[in-house]
């Protein structure tokens, strides 16, 4: 059993899950992630990590409300208990001297992405930190980065002119702005990773994308998180999460994640008849 | 003012359009085939001029009047899409989009966004379309979309969202003020049309929303959940949380709710092969209205995870799944070694006519006995012995100039059917009196509300009568108050005298869907038998071989049946006990069938999705068991052919099919029926009803008209419904509470000659004093316990009243 220590409403769907696990932090690495499970019977949630303290063994995730097992998590409060915190699991995110890694991140991928932009900057890479959100409002955390990183740019729609998309718009303001970049590393929802792709392929930038198919063990046996990268089959759990996201099959990505939206439908359905019963 | 209307003519956007005088201009361009936007215009309210997105401009008169609100006139040119005119609109919507969450609607991915990530679009709270459960439903978006196009507005106001908690403490739905436009729709479909008046607006300028009065949740506002208020809304604001992420429902199927015996017309909305909604159809009798029951209580039952899948046989003491095969053998068996007047059928009004006909056959020609009943004969069994006048439609209801409601409380049993008097009663059309022994929801709307000791309905009837003569049309409304009793019989006649003397036509309020069908087929097939409450008894001593329950309980006593054959959808809690084998049904939405509703009209309940695991209809099943016991003449194919064989062989019903039911109203025929009722109808003299004394003060009126469908309570399956009903309640008067020293919610003991039941004090201003009241079916405070089978000896219902003493304990 893990003890929750804090449950908080970061914006509107995200929420931040701070949790006992002393085990998994004593190895845990930028880039790793954890499966979470409420209960016995609970599904198997995977989060990636988005802090960590050595001195208190606690955890911390930020993740989205997206479905009956996400809005159950975000139901509990400190000192609640969930059954399991499983992890570190997935390879570490690659952290090397690369020059300037500019660092994209869309809802929960804000808060997943912090322990790899620290570890970037302390290797000694000018970090540069591109918040995707459609408002300003949905957008948190930017104090943190604020303290470490050497730049920190909004990418929402009340920052992209009419029509454009903000992260394409973004990227193109960074180049014209003279800035050479060396990587880029994306974390957020697979549409925001697919768009930030896009946008560095013409400046053939080399982009880390971190994927989150639908996924149950984790540890490569069920084969459930599989996609295609280059043309090979690869598990986002022991081969990822991080791919070149330039070589993703996007499509697929997107329609297996769908595989099993009706049966999200019905669990989500009998939670809400639940609520208030 | 004359009958007939003039017709006035006009032109819309140069189309020439005739309509009738004090049409608006909004309904001449509708009929002109021009559309114009509206947000808070909706079907069934009255124009209310508060949204200004139908402003339109007019020939000859000043400004941009609002065309909802506007009357036509002779000769009038109207340009509803001038530059000028989609100008001042944009300019609106902008002001109403500034305050609701817009982000989707300007986002360049949007096109993209819903095939890429339909996954995130079920988060907790609306930050844009793509997470709000109204999208491509949504008023707000069509709007939108026709004001600027595929590409989206681009906004010059500041967004702000309005970070109100969303509102989920009420059963059902959620309130979420963050997408509420101020239209209004709810309040006045609250208000205006269900007469209700639980919403209304609260506060002022961007403060402004929708509320209950003093915040408190809808529940606890009066709110009858009938779902009114979330069909008006034109956004998310109201969402129904069953339905709430199933977005675009696929198709529809029109039914008939099986719930109650209004016989209300419902669509049921499917989507990916299952039912995910339930509204009301704007035809009759219900006309776009429907209750708790119809419009939220659907979905949940049908699609329970406690639906019983795959045929049950006990097997070691454990009921275990089995194959048809096994499961019909086993009965078969069981059928073959008990003898016809030992053998007993129990169906329930809740079954359809097709499969009732198929129970009535089957008891007959393979259980070879007359011992078949239905539960209707525990609730209105007087009525199944003689006539208590001529029956009425809900037309004669609405047109009536008085109507006496006795013995009953329709705003809780038939709330679409109360709504109609209620509105009646408002616009002074209808005079309402009452007679119960306490406050019902009618009493409100009430001319004359008469409260009487329990036992003393007659007399109050004719204080009643005193009231109503010289009106015009009467109909009389009454329930099983008058009919659970044990001078019933007494009463029914009294309700025919009455009926006789004011020239009325007569209502019963039956329960289920199908109680009226239940009651002429059996007026059909004769009941020479055993009657419900002596099968049950029977049952309870020992004395039958089979008892065979279709859609029905019963309590095991010291001794049971020797074989018991349950078929339900779900197990029922007692009779779950004692069966040997368990048939599975199908539900209302996965076959066809016809109900009879009260006022004799045919409703269709039509087959929408396929029948869960291997469950099947009951007239099939009575088909498949007559086979393997070596009957024939039960084998029909489909629903249609039962129907056929049974126009064909009843009379009264000659012509009935499902297209003549699809058509609209069939009425049955059933002089017929009646003729054999008059002839039966007997009385028995000098029962004396127990009358409360010393020891035993208070009357008691045990009451089971609990929500239900076949043998299972909807609270059991529906947890929402559970708000509505103080199940498992004793309600007393405040005076009685006070000298009992019994307080709101704490638990009491009720006790009789004969037993005791346990119970929670309701203490409630409209309660007469002297009297207990009790609502349950089943568990520990079933009023059965104290009651114990007193029938009254000519139609064997039993009899709902009788004196107790109330304990603390």
């Amino acid at each position: 059993m893990h003890k929750i220590i804090e449950r908080t409403r970061l914006v509107p769907n995200i929420h931040l899950l701070r949790v006992s696990a002393p085990d998994v932090v004593r190895k845990v690495e930028p880039g790793n992630f954890v499966i979470v499970k409420i209960d016995e019977t609970a599904e198997r949630i995977p989060l990636t990590v988005a802090d960590w303290n050595k001195d208190d063994g606690t955890l911390s995730i930020v993740f989205m409300t997206v479905g009956a097992s996400t809005h159950r998590l975000a139901q509990l409060k400190a000192g609640d208990e969930i059954e399991t915190c499983v992890g570190p699991l997935g390879r570490a995110m690659e952290v090397g001297k690369f020059g300037t890694v500019v660092c994209m991140a869309g809802c929960y991928g804000i808060g997943a992405i912090l322990p790899v932009a620290r570890a970037l900057k302390k290797t000694g890479n000018k970090v540069i930190m591109l918040l995707e959100a459609k408002t300003k409002d949905l957008v948190y955390w930017r104090e943190k980065y604020e303290e470490f990183a050497d730049k920190v740019v909004l990418a929402t729609l009340e920052d992209a002119p009419d029509g454009k998309n903000r992260i394409v718009e973004a990227v193109e303001n960074l180049v014209k702005g003279g800035e050479k970049i060396d990587r880029v590393i994306a974390l957020g929802c697979s549409l925001m990773m697919m768009r930030s792709s896009e946008a560095t392929r013409p400046h053939k930038i080399k982009t880390i994308v971190s994927l989150n198919p639908v996924m149950i063990d984790g540890t490569g046996m069920c084969g459930v998180c599989r996609c295609s990268v280059g043309g090979k089959t690869k598990f986002a759990c022991v081969d990822g999460p991080d791919f070149d996201g330039h070589e993703v099959d996007w499509k697929q990505l997107f329609s297996r994640r769908r595989s099993y939206l009706e049966e999200e439908m019905r669990a989500l359905s009998e939670f809400e008849c639940k609520i208030c019963s | 003012m004359s009958a007939e209307k003039k017709t006035v003519n006009l032109t819309v956007d140069g189309k020439r359009v005739s309509v009738e005088q004090g049409a608006t201009v909004l309904d001449a361009a509708r009929k002109a085939g021009v559309y114009i936007p509206t947000l808070c215009d909706h079907e069934g309210l009255a124009p209310y001029g508060g949204c200004r997105l139908c402003i339109v401009e007019i020939e000859g008169k000043p400004g941009t009047p609002a065309s909802c609100s506007t009357p036509v006139a002779e000769g009038m040119t109207v340009r509803t899409d001038s530059p000028k005119v989609q100008d001042l609109r944009r300019g609106v919507l902008e002001l109403m989009l500034s305050e609701h969450p817009n982000v989707c609607l300007v986002c360049s991915d949007k096109a993209i966004c819903f095939d890429a990530m339909e996954c995130t679009r079920k988060a907790e709270i609306t930050t844009g379309c793509k997470t709000c459960p109204k999208t491509g439903r949504c008023e707000l978006q069509n709007v939108v979309h026709h004001l600027y196009g595929d590409k989206g507005p681009t906004l010059t106001l500041p967004s702000k969202y309005k970070s109100v908690p969303v509102e989920r403490q009420d059963p059902f739905f959620d309130r979420d003020d963050n997408l509420c436009i101020l239209c209004g729709r709810c309040v006045r479909a609250c208000g205006d049309v269900q007469l209700n008046y639980v919403l209304d607006f609260s506060f002022r300028g961007s403060k402004a929303r929708i509320d209950t009065p003093f915040g408190r949740a809808q529940k606890d506002s009066g709110c009858r959940f009938c779902g009114a208020c979330v069909d008006a809304c034109p956004t998310g604001a109201l969402s129904d949380r069953v339905r709430r992420w199933e977005g675009k429902i696929d198709s529809q199927a029109a039914t008939t709710c099986p719930y109650c015996s209004t016989g209300c017309r419902l669509d049921l909305g499917i989507k990916s092969g299952r039912v995910v909604e339930s509204t009301p159809r704007k035809d009759a009798p219900n006309s776009g209205d429907a209750c708790v029951r119809g419009r939220f209580s659907v979905v949940e039952f049908v699609r329970s995870v406690r639906r019983l899948k795959f045929p049950l046989v006990r097997r070691g003491g454990e009921l275990m799944e089995v194959e048809w095969e096994t499961a019909l053998k086993a009965a078969a068996h069981g059928i073959l070694h008990s003898k016809p007047e030992k053998a007993a059928l129990l169906a329930s009004g809740s079954l359809t006519n097709e499969d009732l006909f198929a129970a009535h056959r089957f008891a007959k020609e393979v259980l070879k006995t007359g011992n078949m009943d239905s539960s209707l004969r525990l609730s209105y069994g007087p009525l199944l012995d003689g006539s208590c006048g001529p029956q009425a439609s809900i037309e004669d209801l609405e047109s009536a100039s008085a109507v006496l409601v006795a013995g009953g409380d329709p705003d809780f049993s038939h709330p679409v059917l109360a709504l109609k008097l209620k509105r009646a009663a408002k616009a002074g059309r209808t005079r309402l009196v009452l007679v119960n022994p306490h406050a019902t929801g009618l009493s409100e709307w009430a001319e004359a509300d008469i409260r009487h000791a329990p036992g003393d309905e007659r007399q109050a009837l004719e204080k009643a009568a005193q009231s109503l003569k010289g009106s015009k049309s009467t109909v009389i409304v009454f329930g099983t108050g008058l009919m659970r009793r044990l001078d019933g019989g007494a009463n029914r006649d009294a309700v025919a005298a009455l009926a006789k003397t004011l020239s009325a036509k007569v209502m019963p309020l039956y329960s289920r869907a199908n109680d009226r069908g239940a009651k002429e087929l059996s007026s059909f097939f004769g009941s020479a038998g055993l009657r419900a409450s002596e099968i049950l008894q029977a049952g309870r001593t020992g004395q039958l071989d089979l008892l065979y329950l279709a859609g029905e309980d019963m309590w095991a006593g010291a001794k049971r049946p020797r074989f018991v054959i349950v078929q339900d959808m779900f197990l029922p809690s007692e009779a779950g006990k004692i069966a040997d084998v368990v048939f599975p049904v199908c539900s209302f939405v996965e076959t066809e069938g016809t109900f009879v509703s009260l006022e004799g009209r045919f409703g269709r309940s039509r087959q929408a999705v396929k029948p869960l695991g291997l469950s099947k209809a009951d007239w099939e099943i009575f088909g498949l068991l007559a086979k393997k016991v070596g009957a024939k003449g039960l084998e029909w194919m489909k629903p249609a052919e039962v129907l056929a064989d049974l126009a064909k062989t009843v009379p009264f019903y000659k012509g009935v099919s499902f297209e003549a039911v699809e058509k609209g109203g069939f009425f049955g025929k059933t002089s017929e029926a009646k003729r054999r009722e008059e002839k039966a109808g007997r009385r028995v003299l000098g029962m004396v009803p127990e009358r409360p004394d010393r020891e035993y003060p208070f009357a008691l009126v045990a009451e089971y008209d609990e929500y239900a469908h076949r043998s299972t309570p909807l609270g059991a399956e529906v947890p929402g419904i559970r708000h509505l009903q103080e199940i498992a309640f004793v309600v007393l008067s405040q005076s009685d509470a006070q000298a009992l020293g019994v307080k709101d919610g704490v638990p009491v003991r009720v006790v009789s000659r004969r037993g005791a039941l346990s119970a929670r004090a309701s203490v409630r201003a409209g309660a007469r004093p002297g009297v207990a009241r009790v609502l349950a079916r089943s568990g520990e405070a079933s009023p059965a316990k104290v009651l114990d089978g007193i029938l009254d000896p000519a139609s064997k219902t039993p009899d709902e009243t009788c004196a107790v003493r109330i304990e603390k304990v």
